[in-house]
């Protein structure tokens, strides 16, 4: 896969990242104001997660700089501990009741990720394309 | 030899007043020379007066800053403040404070764009914030009504809010940054009269 088809994975797994979160958060809103199932938001949450794995991969595989490899590392790690949240509970409560707020986390980095995404498009797109014609 | 006279009292008069030169053939030097003088006597109250509005501006500007930066921890604190209720046990109180706290302080960064002086997008976004603020303080109202679903928007807006924050945040971030304006300008520089 060239460089320019692993950055818009990289852009494009951003976008449905932020996406899913929202959704995400839709899903607890119904649950919580609606009279919505919990199990819609329980399993709903490995979308997140999984998309939180493709940004990373596709920085390693284009290859990005370590910026971009740092952010789409914590964009994983943050949502991997978003999952585990909730399991503390019955254990440590005021640790669990930072889901939410974690929530917001995820969303923040999710940004950066994106934004760093469109910058790294960009820049793909403006390198000039050698012609062999004018190579001498 | 009178209606001279007259007429150069009437130019002094004018020059007094209006603290600009005239040109005149019998006179041009030393007009020129006192005008000099009201430039150069002008100046440095001005100059100071610049210097004045401009720490005002920069002052402004902090405060649009700080009221931004407060507005994006009252949320995060609102936000935790439902997860503590959620998961550890405490009760709804300190989300109902929360939310009192987040809209005043989305009415100060309202108020900030205002007291800066910014353009018209800073304070279109300080009012869309506010806006927002209210509109979530209404939404958990339609939990028990036929309308749930909009109430089921309570959490994905105060994303939004969180979102916009960031964004007027930004905004204030790199209008600190910003150099204040120098405090000699051009036009102000004494004139040389031809």
């Amino acid at each position: 896969m060239g460089r320019q088809t692993w950055i818009q994975v990289y852009l494009w797994s951003a976008r449905l990242f932020l996406a899913s979160v929202v959704i995400q958060v839709f899903l607890i809103g119904l649950y919580l104001f609606a009279g919505g199932n919990l199990d819609w938001h329980r399993f709903f949450a490995l979308v997140p997660t999984v998309l939180a794995l493709v940004p990373l991969v596709a920085a390693f595989g284009a290859p990005l700089p370590t910026r971009s490899k740092q952010w789409s590392a914590a964009l994983f790690v943050v949502t991997f501990i978003q999952g585990a949240l909730p399991s503390l509970k019955d254990s440590v409560g005021i640790v669990a009741a930072l889901h939410p707020v974690n929530a917001l986390l995820m969303l923040y980095i999710g940004i950066v990720v994106l934004r760093d995404a469109q910058e790294q498009a960009r820049a793909a797109d403006a390198l000039p394309i050698e012609s062999p014609i004018t190579r001498t | 030899m009178g209606a001279e006279l007259l007429i150069s009292l009437v130019v002094v008069l004018r020059i007094a007043d209006r603290g600009v030169g005239l040109h005149c053939p019998a006179h041009g030097a030393e007009w020129a020379i006192d005008r000099r003088l009201k430039i150069a006597g002008r100046a440095a109250p001005e100059r100071e007066q610049r210097r004045e509005r401009a720490m005002e501006q920069q002052g402004s500007v902090q405060f649009y800053l700080w009221s931004a930066r407060l507005f994006l921890a009252s949320v995060v604190f609102q936000v935790f403040a439902i997860g503590l209720y959620l998961f550890a046990g405490y009760d709804l109180g300190p989300h109902l404070l929360g939310a009192l706290i987040v809209t005043v302080m989305s009415v100060v960064v309202l108020i900030s764009t205002f007291a800066a002086r910014l353009p018209g997008r800073a304070k279109r976004w300080a009012g869309a914030l506010f806006v927002l603020t209210i509109v979530q303080g209404i939404l958990p109202g339609f939990k028990d009504t036929d309308l749930a679903v909009i109430g089921a928007l309570h959490p994905v807006n105060a994303l939004l809010l969180f979102g916009l924050g960031l964004v007027i945040l930004r905004d204030a971030q790199e209008r600190a940054r910003m150099p204040a304006p120098e405090p000699a300008a051009k036009s102000e520089a004494p004139a040389t009269s031809t």
